[in-house]
Parts: structure tokens; sequence; C-alpha cells
């Protein structure tokens, strides 16, 4: 049962046009991490009935030998016996379905496959570890006209080794998902990064199609959104959809991160008794969006120090984030010039209780999309009075030419990043350009009165010694 | 001599960090419009934010250079005027 050889797991995705093969590593640590999930029993069951079950998960990583994606995630997922795995792996199939129908509606003109980018939630393939097929039939529907896929996934060979010797094939399920690049969070940004804007505007779209379909992913927060490089375009991607759930009905339980918790589910969780609604966990996920968006433009430790942190004016232990009006005050005291004021209100609003706050926030009507364009149409309003001076076709200063300032672009463009790390090589490409530049300038200078005053004085001198003979 | 030049280029590049600030200070409030600039190509047309953001980066890259230029005079005022000095003082002397 086990393979001696730890490094011939392979799995073959299938799914035209195109295979992948993926040749998945041993995991960096063998240490299992435990999870826990409410599922659907295997056989249906009383309705809104779950069965909990307790799984063990192992990280690792695969790389692909043909098409497609280079870079694969890999968790393997044990369960207790094959009628939890094979419950699990139903629940994962649903999951990754939902997730998968989401990316499907957004609009990709070049998309060529189903399962190409653009993403707003990663695509998720669920792998048996029997080596039975896996097929994911009717799952890629699409109303852009591309045609059904049918992802079929399977598993090469039998369990390696670094599984353990107790692995049994049938209690073993594998989810593959390609490996997107993290984000670089700043810690605190002294003025907006807006220039993240944009990347959020699928993820936001995506949102708004997920809870358009009864579904929340439930566990949106930095840790979780990456950054999607493909064809030219940068998207910022949400992974890790294991919490992912139906919200209606809504689920009993929820798995979700304490600190990016949403206030009306801590409430529930504090004082148990009362049954979540539908509209709690769209809120859960808008207001992860919200922290995220944040964290993107202000800067993550402002967030997690500010923001989620306990509100002292507040007597029944509150958090800043728990009010739209505190959040302004935290945010004008971050970015203090006038000038940030709309987009300061934008940013707060929804953290309020008004019509634009709590109540959109907990209604299953869109929301992200529509938030995400305001929020841009506001930063457009910050206009700096003295900066809007500059007028097209002005010449560069006659110091500086034309192809010094293109280097600084050209630098930035060299790298295969998104908006937001091409910002950051901005910064360095000007910083050299400006040493270059000054360099430059101090050795044609130096040389010019150097060379020239004693190039004078030599000709003045010459010239004595001539007329005076 | 050697030493006495790298340390007055040490001396500059500080000097030029110094008057010219981090560049995220100067671009960071013009927004969106630097990540869009980095975006586009020379070719692409250029509208009033793409000039706006190309000349704050032409002023900065300016403000360096004059600050080279500064020093540069400086120093070849000094060195030339003793090589004028020098020079002319040599040639009077072997007449």
């Amino acid at each position: 049962m086990s393979d001696p050889d730890s490094r011939s797991l392979t799995i073959e995705l299938e799914g035209s046009p195109r295979r992948a093969r993926l040749t998945v590593a041993p995991p960096v640590s063998g240490q299992p991490k435990a999870v826990e999930f409410a599922v659907v029993p295997d056989h249906g069951g009383p309705a809104g009935q779950l069965v909990r079950i307790d799984a063990e998960v192992i990280f690792t990583t695969a790389s692909n030998e043909r098409d497609g994606w280079r870079d694969w995630h890999v968790k393997i997922y044990r369960c207790a016996n094959g009628e939890e795995a094979s419950a699990l792996r139903e629940h994962l199939h649903r999951q990754a379905a939902a997730l998968q129908r989401v990316n499907s509606y957004l609009p990709a003109p070049q998309r060529r496959q189903a399962i190409e980018p653009p993403w707003a939630v990663v695509p998720v393939q669920v792998v048996r570890g029997d080596g039975q097929l896996e097929e994911m039939a009717n799952v890629v529907t699409t109303r852009l006209g591309v045609p059904l896929d049918q992802i079929v996934a399977r598993l090469r060979q039998h369990l390696p080794a670094w599984l353990g010797d107790r692995a049994r094939p049938e209690e073993i399920l594998f989810a593959v998902s390609p490996q997107i690049d993290p984000l670089r969070w700043e810690d605190t940004n002294p003025h907006p990064a807006t220039e993240h804007l944009e990347p959020f505007l699928t993820l936001a779209a995506g949102l708004d199609h997920l809870h358009s379909h009864g579904w929340a992913h439930c566990d949106i927060k930095p840790d979780n959104v990456c950054r999607c490089t493909y064809a030219g375009r940068t998207d910022y991607v949400l992974i890790d959809t294991d919490a992912a759930t139906r919200a209606e009905p809504p689920p009993q339980t929820l798995r979700t991160s304490q600190l990016y918790e949403y206030r009306g589910l801590r409430q529930l969780r504090l004082r148990p008794g009362h049954e979540p609604s539908a509209g709690l966990f769209y809120a859960q996920d808008r207001f992860g969006f919200l922290t995220v968006v944040l964290s993107a433009l202000a800067g993550r430790e402002w967030v997690d120090r500010v923001l989620l942190a306990p509100d002292p004016e507040d007597r029944y232990g509150g958090r800043i984030v728990d009010s739209g009006e505190r959040v302004d005050q935290a945010l004008a005291a971050l970015w203090p010039d006038e000038r940030w004021r709309p987009l300061r209100e934008l940013l707060a609003e929804p953290f309020g209780t008004g019509p634009r706050g709590q109540i959109a926030l907990e209604h299953p009507d869109p929301w992200a999309a529509d938030w995400l364009n305001r929020v841009r149409e506001a930063e457009a309003r910050c206009v700096d009075p003295v900066r809007s001076a500059a007028r097209r076709g002005t010449p560069a200063p006659w110091l500086v030419t034309d192809a010094e300032v293109e280097r600084v672009r050209a630098a930035a463009q060299a790298h295969p990043a998104g908006r937001n790390q091409r910002v950051r090589l901005a910064y360095s490409a000007v910083a050299r350009g400006a040493q270059a530049a000054a360099a430059s300038q101090f050795r044609l200078a130096a040389w010019r009165w150097g060379a020239g005053l004693t190039g004078s004085a030599v000709l003045v001198a010459l010239g004595a010694f001539v007329i005076g003979r | 001599m050697i030493e006495l030049i790298s340390r007055l280029r040490a001396a500059l590049r500080r000097r030029v960090a110094e008057r010219c600030g981090h560049p995220e200070d100067t671009f960071g409030p013009y927004q969106h419009k630097f990540g869009r600039w980095l975006d586009t190509g020379p070719e692409a047309r250029e509208d009033d934010e793409l000039a706006e953001v190309r000349e704050a980066v032409a002023r900065y890259l300016a403000v360096a250079a004059g600050e080279g230029r500064r020093w540069g005079t400086t120093l070849g005022v000094i060195v030339g005027g003793l090589g004028a000095l020098v020079s002319f003082v040599t040639i009077r002397a072997l007449s």
C-alpha cells in the first residue's frame, strides 16, 4: 500500500484542452493539523441535520510537469474511516463546485477553459486517495459560452511512505489548487495606498455572485487573500475555502477567525441561544472584505492594532471596528489631511449602523462591487489643488532628460509584479535614479569647472609668455 | 585623494536623500495615479493625471540633479582654481 519512493505521488487533472500532471512533494512539516467539518451526511438524513467530521490535514505542494499552472498547493485530509471520507469528499465537492461557479460568472473574454483566471476564489479540485476517478461533471457551467468542462482528477499511484504506515487509501482525500503569490502587506501607510483598489474589483464581483447563490466564504481575512497575475492583469483572489458554506439555510456552526469576526456573530458566540440568520454570514464575508481592503490601504499592522483593538470608550467591550464613527476618527488620525475626507467617510460608512452600514452588510442584495466603486469615486474626489496645476506636454526640468524619467518606469515594469509591488519597485527606482542624476551632474560640473579654470589659466599664462617674448 | 572623493560622494548621497526625501512621501499622495503611470508605456496617450505624475518624477530627479550640480560646481571651482594657480605660476616661473 505504501510506496517506498516518497517522491513518486502524482495526480492527473484532465480538462479539455489541458492536462496537468502534478508531482506531490513530501510535506516540509509532517505535523498534521486537526480540522473539524460539519457536513451533510453521505446518504442524506433529516433536513438541516449535519454530521461532525474530525480530520487531520497536511499541507504540501506539487509541481506540474505538463500544461497549465506550474506550482500547486496540496491539502491532504485524513479521516477516521471511509464513510467519513466519503461524506467529506461530497462536502468539499459541493464547496468547490459553488466557488468555481462564481469564477465562471466573472467576465473573461480571453478565457479558453473555465478553470483559467480571472478568479475571485482560487479553484480547488478534489482527488480521492483510493485512486478512483473523481469527476466534477455539471460543475463548471457558465453563461459566457465556455463549453462544459469535465475535470477528472485521478490519483496515479499508491500512497507514499510519508503519509504514514496506517494511512488507508479510502480514508485519504486531496484538495489541490493552483499556488498563487502571497500579498506583501505594509505595516502602516501614511497615505492611502489606493493603487490596491483596482485589483480588488474581481474579488468584489465574485463575492456578490457567491452571495447571490446563497453561499458564504466565512473566512475572509488578509491571510486568505493572494495575488494572481495572469495575462497582464493582477487580481486579488481568495484562498482557503474550507469554511465556505451555504448561508441559506444558515448553518448552526461556523468556522471563522475570531479576530476578523463580524460583531453580530461575535455577539451570538458570546451570548448563545439565538439562531443565526443568513444575513450574518453575508455580513461576515463583507466585514472580512472591509478589513482586507483597509489592511491594503492603511496597513495590516495598523488595522490589527487600532481598528480591531477593544474600544476604551465602549463599556460593553466592543471594538473600534464596531462603530463607524470610531473608525472614521481612527482614519482621520492616520490620514489627517482634509483632502482625504471623502475617502475616509466611504471607508468608515459600512462599520456604522445605518442603511449603508449594518443594514446593507446583512442584506442579501449585492453590496461589495457597488461599495468598492463608490470608494474609487470618492478617491477621485480627493484632489490636491496644489498638484492639479500640471499640464499635458509639460517638458521635464532642464537638468533631467525624458529618458531618465522613463528609466524609472522601465525599472518598475521589468519585474512581473502586481501594481502594489510595482509601486514599491518604482520608489526604489526613483531613489536610485535620483542618486544617479546627482552623481552624473556632480561629475559633469566638477570636470567642467576644474578643467575650464585650469585650461583658461594655462592659456592666459602661455599667452602672456608668447607676448612677453 | 581617492579617500577624499569617496567621502565626498558619500556625503553627496546623504545630502540628496535628505533633500529629496523618501519617494513614498512624495509619490504616495498621487494615489492610484502613480500606479497608473507605471502601468502605461511611454507611447501611450498622456492625459492630465499621467502628465502630473511624470512631471512630479522629473521634479524629484531634478532636485537631486541640481544638488549634484551645485556640489560639482563647488568642487570644480576649488580644484580648478588651485589648478589654474599652479599652472599659471609654473608657466610664469619657467618662462
